[in-house]
């Protein structure tokens, strides 16, 4: 069966060895004895397990023959294998294809040329980020949607029949407050999922549909591949670092992605440690706003971070240098249909997927608070929070970032309104939090994707780092007379 | 049961490097470098074969080659292992 109904023939040499090899395979493999044959010639490993499993004592005679195979060819069979394809599609194509000999100069490939190089590229990368990061994720989603959810929806509407309506039907105070009030499930999980997260993350995805279906990416790949190189990662790696700041949860979850094992736990790390999610950076940018050198400086030393902190991993982890290969599909005007089916996809996974984890940390806070244990590890935090020179009730919004990112920078939001951060502590306060650790639905992915010890050693290396980070800062501010 | 064959290159005298070639130059793949099997699968993989009409478009800040009817990017370690025979 299937040995003889075969489209393609090889080199002589090819066909012997495919003849000898197929006639040592016995087991069902769905695939022909062809087939097979030809990819354990191409060395496809997970192919040579399932046969090594399957054939049992006759294995031991094919790979000889595959040692022998590949020792007769001067690169690899595969190479072989590839030229032999390619000459028979292209006598194939020879009497059916004609090809067009004009070539317009369309727009298409002038913006090409733009966007590729380094002189041109550059400035239209930080107008996307500039258009499609601050103005429509920052000021649109983060400031106008958030705005009209919060105020005319939540706190007009739910939050004050939530709040009477527990408040008539449930006589105990403890499950009132699990429910509603300041740290309920819906008058604070529910409202900061929805209201205020949802809005961000959505315009992310959004402007992330379109920038990807452009054929953009690629692009930017191209242009950052030598300074990723220096991290350790290759130009590929722009692709889920990008998506980190619209959601680090699901960005760790493409990270997968990427070719090599060093390059998943670079960026998985990278990921956690600095890149600040939309939420994050939504509030982030409020709290910054009428502060342009604040938000300066917070750019800057997070850049810093992520260069060096990357730098270093790349030189301590071993394993294969990356390399860079990449297909640049045309530019085109992306298709609303299109884009508004993968923002949408994109949204029902973040519902579904990280809504029941917030809920999870708002139960967590509310046995937290119950219990007065956050009160105590507040109170301890409290020297911390001196050594930073922050108040000690900034405590309250890193213990609160520990369950979710934004928490913790919305409780600085909080501290900010009251008049008690100077410019200096709140660029401190900021840097920290965004170098703090993962949000829970972070690290329960990262314990999925790259196994417990990574992601264990990953936490662990940050929850010092960042205050490290913090007091030095701190102390570099305070010697420029801040 | 013993294969005796012999499948090597032939030698290949004629072709430059492609990472030599003036950009905008084009010609026809020539030969692989194939010592590192990575490397030469990664080429595979993009249709990157001898005998295909290449044209080089750009090399900084990475190489940019159309490849046939396809535009890829490489870096220079790939791309350094592309031999080309330049129209003249």
């Amino acid at each position: 069966m299937g040995t003889s109904m075969s489209l393609t023939t090889y080199r002589d040499s090819i066909e012997q060895a495919v003849s000898a090899i197929s006639s040592l395979l016995h087991a069902d493999y769905r695939l022909s004895r062809r087939s097979m044959a030809l990819l354990l010639l191409q060395g496809d490993a997970e192919i040579e397990e399932m046969v090594k499993q399957r054939e049992g004592k006759r294995f031991e005679q094919i790979s000889e023959l595959l040692a022998a195979a590949r020792a007769n060819f001067d690169t690899a069979p595969s190479y072989a294998i590839s030229l032999d394809r390619q000459r028979q599609a292209e006598r194939l194509l020879s009497g059916v294809m004609r090809q067009a000999q004009t070539r317009s100069f369309t727009i298409s490939t002038r913006l090409d040329g733009i966007t590729t190089n380094l002189f041109t590229g550059l400035p239209i990368l930080l107008a996307v980020l500039y258009f499609g990061l601050y103005k429509f994720v920052g000021e649109f989603g983060a400031g106008t949607v958030v705005d009209f959810l919060e105020e005319h929806v939540f706190e007009a509407y739910i939050n004050p029949f939530v709040n009477a309506w527990v408040a008539a039907y449930i006589p105990w105070a403890p499950l009132q407050e699990l429910l509603a009030m300041e740290y309920g499930i819906v008058t604070l999980g529910l409202r900061y999922a929805i209201a205020i997260i949802l809005p961000i993350v959505g315009s992310f995805f959004l402007v992330f549909s379109v920038i990807e279906d452009t054929g953009y990416l690629p692009r930017l790949a191209l242009l950052v591949d030598r300074v990723f190189k220096a991290i350790g990662l290759n130009g590929r790696a722009v692709i889920p670092m990008t998506l980190g700041f619209g959601c680090d949860t699901m960005a760790t979850l493409v990270s997968r992605t990427l070719e090599t094992r060093r390059e998943r736990i670079i960026s998985t790390f990278l990921l956690a440690l600095a890149i600040p999610c939309s939420a994050q950076l939504g509030v982030i940018l409020a709290l910054m706003a009428g502060q342009p050198r604040a938000l300066l400086v917070w750019v800057l030393f997070m850049v810093a971070v992520f260069l060096f902190i990357g730098y270093l991993t790349a030189k301590v982890l071993p394993g294969e240098r990356p390399s860079f290969y990449m297909e640049l599909p045309p530019l085109r005007l992306p298709r609303l249909a299109n884009v508004l089916t993968k923002t949408y996809t994109r949204m029902q996974w973040y519902l579904l997927e990280v809504l029941p984890l917030f809920i999870f940390a708002s139960i967590l806070i509310w046995v937290g608070r119950l219990t007065g244990v956050f009160d105590a590890i507040i109170k301890m935090m409290g020297p911390l929070m001196n050594a930073l020179g922050l108040p000690e009730s900034a405590g309250e919004a890193f213990l609160f970032g520990f369950f979710r990112r934004d928490y913790g920078a919305a409780g600085l939001y909080d501290l900010d309104k009251a008049g008690l951060l100077s410019p200096r502590q709140l660029v401190v306060a900021s840097a920290t939090l965004t170098l703090f650790v993962p949000c829970i639905a972070q690290f329960v992915l990262m314990v999925k994707e790259r196994g417990a010890k990574t992601a264990v050693a990953i936490f662990g290396f940050i929850f010092p780092f960042a205050f490290v980070a913090g007091y030095v800062l701190n102390a570099l501010l305070k010697a420029f007379g801040w | 049961m013993a294969i005796s064959f012999v499948d090597r290159h032939p030698e290949h005298a004629q072709g430059i490097a492609l990472v030599r070639m003036k950009t905008g130059a084009s010609g026809r793949i020539s030969y692989l470098a194939t010592s590192d099997p990575g490397r030469t699968r990664r080429l595979l993989a993009l249709g990157i074969l001898p005998g295909v009409r290449v044209r080089l478009i750009q090399r900084i800040p990475a190489y940019v080659l159309e490849v046939g009817f396809t535009r890829v990017a490489l870096d220079n370690q790939i791309a350094s292992a592309i031999f080309v025979e330049p129209d003249s």
